[in-house]
């Protein structure tokens, strides 16, 4: 097709128009977040940027202009996460280092304590929307502080106090209002006349405070990052960022002073995951159950869809379209409703299963305790979502045999048993392959199956991380990287991008499979 | 004449049983029954004899008894006599395999689906006996003997009035779950199904460079599933919020944006289907002077409804039924889509069985009619190629 438009020249005018001003707009964003040091953002919007003007002015890129949006859209979406997973598994990045250094670096200058001075007693006073202290010292005297207004924020607020004797209009809040403000109070920085700063202590007083560090102004000392060091005001002990650790330290380094903050740790977090003896044992336990898992599943699916698909479609059982429907009513319904109705069938107390069980035999087996139970479990329950799917691609490849295949096979005398292992298993399972493998695929990263079943119970004993028996890889990371025992996104995403690599050669397999088949 | 033999010979070989055979004595070709026993003779029905013209198949007998290997050819020879026969009297020859012990058969296959079935649809009977029943512990039999519509009042955001007079509260919001979900899910389907047809569009119709490898870029990135980069989706949401607000975290914007990865399995659809649809209408709508974006939106479009469909079907229940994602994005309790809300109910602190049963119903439901109402399409789509999503 050629490339002929049709386009009048005031038209081309306002599309290069159009494009100018994104274009202009884009760049405006670029600067903002390039110095907000967001430099991964920035690349990846300039390039994105400039790649889509040309696509749009060039003649050239004319074809290129359909593909664009959605290679946008994969790449922004798909490709940009993977590669900033990546990212991540090279960093510290967890709950304890969160933040970048300079963000720590301004937390620590904003750290105060009480200086053990003077401490006020103090009462509030309402004035229509806004608030004032008054602040009476506890060693007595005719004089008191006055605080200016202030209202109710979350934010921090620093406040001027002068003397007066006056007693501001307005009443005093009783001590129960107080204390409903407290979080307000908390945020308060009253700067007396003289300089001395005071917060809160306890619910009734106001205590003297001051800044726990300064920025170290000497540029001759050797240490590394010389320039972000801070001094303690009170041991005039130096602290500095060790960025080896993630967190500021004192020059012995015994001592590492919380928050930590993002570096980049190398291979460290690869290192963690195959030599951490409370890492690894868990991890080549959890890959070898999520091989396992996969595969079972897979093959239980298989065995089930298939023989389902051949009973359906045999024509003398009769009412095969309302088979059909009924038994691919487990793919019909959401998975996550499925899963838990599951987890509530399976409970070992109220659910019906035991109660069941119960009834016929008497026993009342601990699924999400035991460990083979359990495992037992999830695979049941896998099967039993999956099997439709499998169902309903044999059903589609079992109607592409030829009829006279069957027929010459029935001249033969051939048993139906025969029939399924000389006919129909070799003529489905080479287009079978690439989808089996892909459902392979699919089951070894099913976290909404472990995540909504089990979470992963019953728990591995000795592991550093919390790891299930359940656990596949996925679930095991994402309970690291989100899990309620403090959020390690480094490790994690080193997990991730180990799983990326098993991912990426099963699709490997997959074209290669795929690639015969063609 | 043409007629039947009936053989009662095994194969000296391989001690079978010959074979079928067919042709009425009537000189009319007919159905081939096998295994059935001549009612006079009861002798099984074996081979034929002679083709109409009176003429013996050569061969035929130690064809037949030979077993499987020279097969072929007797089959060849068996289609070669029915052609001839069908163009003598222009009926159809039908060879049909009826085992002698049919109705056994058919039985056994009714009973063994009858079994599977109970096993399979056993969770649904339960959920909506659960949901009947008064209170989130009771147990009992699958007919509730005191039904109730406790459960169901709740999920439906209605207080309800027990019998004591106390008033129980909704749990959760789950009409509000349900209403985020399809939003969600809309604008993402929507969206998903603009960037996909067009990309489609390109890789069918147009020619440009690193097409092969684009598309096989897209073929392995959808194997990499989104929970692979979780961290990173959170990280980046994060960071988006702080200069985009309703694309931050607990937004739903930032769900809908993130469900967009979906879309490299739909460009093969699509791209699969469009190249099953002639371009020779976009050709001569070219030659009258239209432009290719012209013949892709009045040409090829309107030609394409059935795979559009099914692609916004498909991306729309992906997106409903996504757990991971919009649990990591989303926290606050009137924010929640319904998969992630749905959780809540079976807390091991707050086991709401009951409440939880009535709720799955209701949102379950419109979802599964909506999928088996389009099964036909939906089946067609996921055998072209497609991964369970």
């Amino acid at each position: 097709m050629s490339t002929a438009r049709a386009t009048s020249s005031s038209g081309a005018y306002l599309v290069i128009a159009i494009v100018a001003v994104i274009d202009l707009v884009l760049l405006y964003g670029v600067t903002l977040m390039y110095a907000q040091g967001e430099l991964a953002f920035a690349m990846l919007v300039l390039v994105l940027a400039a790649v889509g003007s040309w696509v749009v002015i060039s003649s050239k890129g004319y074809n290129y202009r359909y593909v664009y949006p959605s290679l946008l859209g994969v790449i922004t979406f798909i490709v940009f996460p993977l590669i900033y997973t990546v990212n991540v598994a090279f960093t510290n990045y967890s709950s304890n280092h969160l933040l970048s250094l300079e963000r720590v670096r301004a937390i620590h200058l904003a750290k105060t304590y009480r200086t053990g001075g003077e401490s006020f007693s103090f009462k509030m006073y309402q004035e229509g929307p806004s608030f004032r202290l008054m602040l009476t010292s506890a060693a007595g005297g005719e004089a008191h502080y006055l605080t200016g207004p202030f209202t109710e924020s979350d934010q921090p607020q620093e406040l001027k106090a002068f003397e007066s004797i006056h007693v501001p209009t307005g009443a005093a809040l009783p001590i129960r209002e107080v204390i409903k403000k407290r979080s307000t109070l908390q945020k308060l920085d009253i700067v007396l006349p003289d300089g001395t700063e005071l917060a809160m202590t306890s619910l009734r007083k106001f205590g003297a405070i001051a800044r726990v560090y300064r920025p170290d102004d000497h540029t001759d000392r050797q240490y590394p990052q010389q320039n972000l060091a801070l001094i303690d005001n009170r041991t005039e002990e130096i602290i500095y960022p060790d960025m080896a650790t993630g967190y500021y330290t004192n020059e012995a380094g015994t001592e590492q002073i919380g928050p930590g903050f993002t570096i980049y740790t190398g291979w460290a977090n690869f290192v963690r995951v195959f030599t951490d003896p409370g890492i690894q044992g868990p991890f080549l336990k959890i890959f070898s159950w999520t091989v396992i898992f996969a595969a079972l599943s897979v093959a239980f699916t298989l065995v089930i869809g298939l023989l389902m698909a051949c009973l359906v479609q045999w024509e003398p059982l009769k009412g095969n379209g309302v088979y059909r429907l009924l038994l691919i009513l487990p793919y019909a319904v959401p998975a996550f409703i499925s899963i838990l109705i599951f987890r509530g069938l399976f409970n070992q107390n109220f659910g019906e299963i035991n109660l069941l069980l119960d009834m016929l035999f008497g026993i009342k087996p601990e699924w999400f305790s035991n460990e083979l139970l359990a495992k037992s479990m999830v695979i049941i329950v896998n099967t039993w979502l999956g099997y439709p799917y499998m169902m309903i691609l044999c059903i589609g490849l079992l109607k592409s045999i030829p009829d006279d295949l069957y027929e010459a096979s029935a001249i033969d005398g051939a048993s139906p048993v025969q029939n399924l292992f000389y006919i129909t298993i070799p003529m489905i399972i080479k287009p079978l392959i690439p989808l089996l493998i892909a459902s392979f695929a699919f089951n070894f990263n099913n976290l909404v199956l472990i995540a909504l079943l089990t979470s992963g119970a019953p728990d591995m004993l000795h592991a550093t991380t919390p790891a299930g028996t359940t656990d596949i890889l996925v679930s095991y990371t994402f309970r690291i990287a989100f899990g309620s025992y403090g959020q390690d996104y480094g490790l994690a995403s080193a997990i991730a991008t180990v799983i990326f690599l098993m991912v990426g050669f099963i699709a490997w397999v997959n074209l290669k499979a795929t690639r015969r088949l063609q | 004449m043409p007629g039947i033999i009936f053989l009662n010979h095994k194969d000296t070989k391989t001690q079978r049983k010959p074979f079928l055979f067919a042709e009425r004595s009537s000189g009319k070709p007919g159905i081939i029954f096998l295994n059935h026993k001549d009612t006079k003779t009861q002798r099984k029905p074996f081979l034929f004899a002679e083709r109409s013209s009176g003429k013996p198949i050569k061969n035929f007998v130690s064809l037949c008894l030979c077993g499987s290997h020279l097969f072929k050819a007797f089959r060849n020879t068996l289609r070669a006599w029915a052609r001839d026969e069908r163009s003598h009297t222009g009926e159809v020859i039908m060879a049909m395999v009826q085992p002698r012990n049919l109705q056994y058969r058919v039985w056994t296959g009714r009973i063994v689906m009858w079994l599977f079935l109970l096993l399979i649809l056993f969770p649904f009977f339960m959920i909506i006996s659960v949901s009947l029943r008064t209170g989130n512990f009771a147990t009992g039999s699958l007919i509730p003997e005191n039904p109730s519509l406790e459960h169901w009042y709740l999920a439906l955001g209605i207080p309800w009035e027990n019998a004591d007079g106390s008033i129980t509260q909704p749990p959760f919001p789950v009409l509000t779950w349900l209403w985020n979900s399809i939003k969600v899910a809309f604008t993402s389907s929507a969206l998903i199904l603009i960037l996909a047809t067009t990309g489609a569009y390109a890789f069918a119709r147009l020619r440009f460079r690193f097409k092969q490898q684009m598309l096989t870029a897209m073929m392995i990135l959808q194997m990499f599933p989104a929970v692979l980069a979780l961290v990173a989706i959170y990280s980046l949401f994060d960071q988006i919020g702080d200069y985009i607000p309703w694309l931050g975290l607990d937004r739903l914007g930032s769900v809908t944006l993130a469900y967009l990865g979906g879309m490299a399995l739909h460009i093969w659809l699509i791209k699969g289907y469009f190249e099953t649809i002639d371009n020779s209408l976009e050709e001569a709508a070219a030659i009258d002077g239209a432009t290719p974006w012209q013949a892709f939106r009045f040409v090829l479009l309107p030609l394409s409804v059935p795979i559009l469909a099914v692609v916004f079907i498909l991306a729309f229940i992906a997106s409903i039924a996504e757990y991971p994602v919009a649990s990591v994005l989303l926290q606050s309790m009137d924010n929640l889509t319904l998969a992630v809300g749905s959780r809540q109910y079976l807390n091991p602190q707050n086991y709401l069985w009951g409440d939880f049963a009535a709720a799955a119903v209701l949102s379950g439901l419109p979802i599964s009619i909506i999928f088996l109402a389009c099964q036909r399409w939906i089946v067609g789509g996921l055998t072209s190629g497609g991964v369970k999503g």
